[in-house]
């Protein structure tokens, strides 16, 4: 299957280009990532989760990069083994320069699949390529502009917002003394409702 | 007193009762104590050498007791699985049969190709473990269509078979021989019109409701093994195992195939699965189980059909047929299933005469080898990939001269009054009658007033198309010397041994078995019409071969023409013997004893004694012929039928095509099958509307795909499509019946019809419907999506 793709990006080519081939930023990036090291000059190793359709499983990855010329383009060849299968590709990688200061970064990507993966998975393939692909560059986006940390790769959980509106009622004094004081006012009615039980 | 139930009756089914309380006894309810359970490591790649195997992390995981791969195997000296049935090349060389070990030693070819064996206490356990065995594979190019394994520069996928080709077989049957390929090309000289047409049958997956499961039990202390599996043939399968693979005395297997949720073929043969957990359950010590999950089924389960095919039919100026030409080439799968070079040469071109007297016919078949699942029979098993060929191309040349399709096939058909018939291709047709089944289902059909429906059709934007087919087929394979001619390593006969009870039961233990035939109620049927006795008080035994007779099982539509035949023959030894202690009983000579409704009695007279007073006589010997007689009432006859049966029938279809969409609904389905006798109506009908949903759902639906490279797609109901009763009309079924000659209950078979007759009859009514646009051709499965990119392939002129 073949996939390709658009992305601009508001950054010089060459800040990147250096993006794009550190593995600290890659781990930083791909959706599920656990691990992801650099194990030579074109080769890479990582970890990650992900889920194809109703299988979810850990795979095993290796990339290499090949025919670098930098800035403007490279090939990745990537492997990915699981227990339920395995995924290999191909994806030539452009970077142009879009005259505005920025970049437009474009791939073509051939895509194979294994095993279970492609008994259940196959016809989810580009479907969830795409999605997975515009993850890896809303967060690459946000690791340019400097939002997002680098070296520790985390993925998004539901129940962020949660934590979000927490932190922001902990951050405005009156919301938070308001809170202390309802949760101090229902432990004494839960001491009063104890002890005439 | 064989009361409502006997010949004829639409008995309700003994069987439902357990069935549809839950109460059935499938292999997978069967548990032993110490039960260990058995996951299978498989191949991912659909072509590749394994390299090694590191069983050290699995074997380290919670509860596995071992890891077995296909060198211990080999070490066992556990022999291949074998193939069942020899072709020979026109070259007059053998097929090629590399040896398939049920876990791979040095190569895997195709994806799901059993690799290693992981045994554990829990199923979870095993399934786990067998994730964490690490096999090195180095990929091979492999190739999933036989079309383009046959290409120059196509992998090779067996070192012995060049092109891939397993053998290049073409049919000289006697009647032909050896002028059948010159007589035929001067037919096409000399025709006035030729129709060639080249098809794809596509391939399919079986999915029986129940999947196959295999619980093995050696027993150290006796050196007994016993075997619960989901079999159609338990006696074949001990036979192989105990000949071919395991390699162990039959007296010391037993094999029970207890009660078994549908095969439609899948479950004839001897598998690997099977094998393996027998030898694992001897070298273990323990009992080992394993059930296939459902995806495992996608992948281990043989699978059906996959043909291309080039058929010419040559008509002369009368629309007469003078000749057809029939090219195939087949696709076999990574190795070869016990079947497999069978199906698509000796179950297949014997039957593209169809139900007509077309003089010449020239067939040509290739078996390929490619990186898929093993190909055999699945529920008609050559039948529906030859009716396929013959029912479009008379569609065809019906459209090419302007005749209606009833008319020419009508012009063409074998008259009542000339069977048997012998065909050109080899078959000698027992019965029929033809026009009178073509003009039952064109009065089901009301065929003239087909143009009102289509204008209403048209009113809702609809196109109505409506297609025909008139298929023959051939059921329980038959005679044994014959079949052995053409290559069968096993016996065609069947087997039934009647043993009453001194009370006056009944139970029969029969070799053939029920995997949703009826069994249980049909032959209680005939039982209690020539014992006279009530059918409550018959039982039937089949399926364990501790208990019953040797016997050959169930596939081809076989069970009631040569299963029942036995058991009618075993009858005819019972009412003998019986009229023999009468007549002593009676104080009147043998001959001169009538049996009719339970009674023996001495004709002429009043004089008589019941079924059941001779049954206790026979056991209570007290007043007894001991001198000339032996004591007790059992019998046992062996049948081997001196030919197939023939059943056929006319099937209309009638479907409404949305243009916009592609969607195709199918409005009118009528059946008018000629089964020849029957015993029990309901159940006739059950298995015609199972057979015509399987049909469809090849026309319509189902599809098993790959990529070129081999990876299965289509690994689950999501991308699989089965047939529902929704996509279903409510079928019309009628019978015309002509009894067979070749056996004595004029009975043919109707396990198969549905399923080889529907799929032309469909895809002839969608093309009806999509010629005013255009449309010439469209393969099966005939989805939306097909339908929608013919319409507009047409309307685009291409």
């Amino acid at each position: 299957m073949e996939i390709r793709g658009e992305q601009s990006l508001a950054h010089p080519r060459e800040d990147v280009w250096a993006a794009l081939i550190d593995p600290d930023v890659l781990g930083a990036c791909v959706p599920g990532c656990k691990s992801f090291e650099r194990i030579s000059e074109d080769n890479y190793r990582a970890s990650m989760q992900a889920d194809i359709g109703p299988v979810s499983a850990g795979f095993a990855v290796e990339i290499r990069i090949a025919d670098p010329d930098p800035p403007r383009s490279y090939r990745l060849e990537g492997n990915a083994k699981a227990a339920v299968g395995f995924g290999r590709g191909q994806a030539d990688v452009r970077l142009e320069e879009d005259g505005r200061g920025g970049t437009k970064l474009s791939y073509v990507a051939k895509l194979q699949l294994g095993g279970k993966l492609a008994q259940v998975g196959s016809r989810l393939l580009s479907g969830i390529t795409r999605k997975i692909a515009a993850n890896f560059f809303e967060r690459f986006a946000q690791v340019l502009e400097g939002k997002r940390p680098v070296g520790a790769a985390r993925a998004k959980r539901p129940g962020v917002w949660f934590q979000v509106a927490l932190g922001r009622v902990f951050r405005n004094r009156v919301l938070r003394w308001a809170v202390v004081a309802v949760l101090l006012g229902l432990a004494a009615l839960a001491v009063f409702l104890l002890l005439t039980s | 007193m064989s009361g409502d139930m006997g010949i004829g009756v639409s008995a309700p089914r003994t069987e439902d009762r357990r069935f549809i309380t839950g109460r059935g006894r499938y292999v997978d309810d069967i548990n032993l104590r110490t039960q260990q359970y058995a996951w299978f490591v498989r191949s991912p790649h659909p072509h590749a050498e394994v390299r090694g195997l590191d069983a050290a992390d699995a074997l380290k995981m919670p509860g596995v007791t071992a890891v077995l791969t296909g060198a211990d195997m080999q070490a066992d000296d556990i022999g291949s699985l074998p193939v069942a049935w020899g072709i020979t090349s026109r070259d007059g060389s053998p097929a090629v049969e590399p040896a398939y070990p049920a876990l791979a030693t040095d190569r895997v070819r195709y994806v799901g190709n059993p690799v290693a064996v992981v045994v554990a206490e829990t199923r979870t356990q095993a399934r786990d473990a067998a994730e964490m065995v690490n096999v090195d594979y180095e990929e091979l190019e492999s190739v999933s269509s036989a079309t383009a394994a046959m290409e120059e520069g196509a992998p090779l996928i067996h070192e012995g078979a060049p092109g891939n080709t397993c053998f290049d077989w073409e049919w000289l049957p006697a009647a032909m021989a050896p002028d059948a390929r010159s007589n035929t090309d001067k037919a096409f000289d000399e025709a006035a019109h030729v129709v060639s047409l080249e098809l794809v049958n596509n391939r399919l997956v079986p999915n029986a409701m129940e999947p196959r499961a295999s619980l093995a039990d050696f027993n150290p202390a006796t050196g007994q093994l016993t075997l619960y599996t989901t079999s159609q043939n338990p006696h074949v399968n001990r036979l192989l195992l105990c000949t071919a693979t395991l390699k162990m005395p039959e007296h010391k297997v037993r094999v029970v195939a207890p009660d078994v949720g549908g095969g439609f073929g899948s479950k004839i043969y001897h598998y690997a699965e099977e094998l393996t957990v027998c030898w694992a359950s001897r070298r273990l010590g323990v009992p080992v189980k394993w059930t296939a999950e459902r995806s495992e089924s996608f992948l281990a389960d043989a699978q059906g059909r996959d043909h291309v095919t080039r058929v010419e039919l040559a008509l002369d100026a009368e629309a007469h047929f003078t000749g057809m030409r029939v090219d195939t080439v087949a696709n076999l799968g990574g190795w070869l299933s016990a079947f497999g070079p069978a199906i698509p040469t000796v179950f297949y071109a014997p039957l593209l005469a169809g139900v007509y007297r077309t003089p010449n016919i020239y067939v040509t078949v290739k078996g390929v080898f490619t990186n898929t699942t093993p190909t055999d029979a699945y529920r008609g098993a050559g039948r529906p990939e030859a009716c396929y060929a013959v029912e479009r191309a008379v569609d065809e040349a019906a459209v090419q001269i302007g005749m209606d399709p009833a008319e020419l096939r009508r012009r063409n058909f074998i008259q009542p009054d000339e069977f048997p018939y012998q065909s050109p291709v080899g078959q000698l047709y027992d019965s029929g009658d033809f026009e009178g089944c073509l003009n039952l289902a064109r009065e089901l059909n009301a065929y003239e007033r087909f143009d009102e429906r289509r204008r209403q059709s048209q009113a809702r934007g609809k196109l109505r198309g409506r297609g025909m087919c008139f298929y023959i087929e051939a059921c329980g394979a038959a005679p044994s010397q014959a079949a052995g001619q053409l290559g069968a390593r096993a016996g065609l006969y069947e087997v039934a041994t009647v043993r009453v009870h001194p009370s006056g039961s009944v139970q029969v233990l029969t070799g053939s078995h029920s995997h949703g035939q009826s069994h249980e109620t049909t032959f209680a049927q005939i039982v209690a019409e020539r014992l006279g006795i009530d059918f409550g008080n018959v039982e039937i035994v089949h399926g364990d071969t501790g208990e019953i007779p040797f016997g050959m099982g169930t596939y081809g539509s076989r069970s009631l023409a040569v299963g029942g035949t036995a058991l009618y023959k075993a009858l005819d030894k019972v009412e003998e013997k019986g009229r023999k202690i009468a007549a002593h009983l009676l104080e009147a000579e043998a001959a001169d004893i009538e049996f009719t409704d339970g009674q023996f009695r001495v004709a002429g007279t009043d004089r008589a004694v019941s079924f059941g007073d001779v049954a206790l006589a026979a056991y209570v010997p007290h007043n007894y012929p001991l001198q000339e007689l032996e004591p007790g009432l059992e019998e046992t006859a062996f049948f081997d039928p001196e030919n197939f049966t023939f059943p056929s029938g006319c099937y209309i279809c009638e479907v409404e095509v949305d243009q916009n969409t592609g969607q195709v609904e199918l409005c009118d389905f009528v059946a008018a099958d000629d089964f020849g006798n029957i015993i029990n109506p309901m159940v006739v009908e059950g298995q015609v509307h199972g057979g015509l949903a399987q049909g469809i759902g090849q026309a319509l639906l189902e599809h098993c795909l790959y990529t070129p490279e081999g990876q299965l797609l289509s690994g689950s109901y999501m991308d699989y499509c089965m047939p529902r009763a929704d996509d279903l009309p409510n079928f019309v079924v009628a019978t015309r019946c002509t009894p067979t000659p070749f056996n004595p209950l004029g009975v043919k078979g109707c396990g198969e019809a549905g399923a080889i007759g529907a799929p032309p009859a469909v895809i002839n009514a969608v093309l009806g419907a999509l010629r005013p646009l255009g449309v010439r051709h469209i393969d099966m499965p005939a989805t939306p999506q097909a339908v929608w990119q013919a319409i507009e392939a047409a309307r685009s002129g291409e």
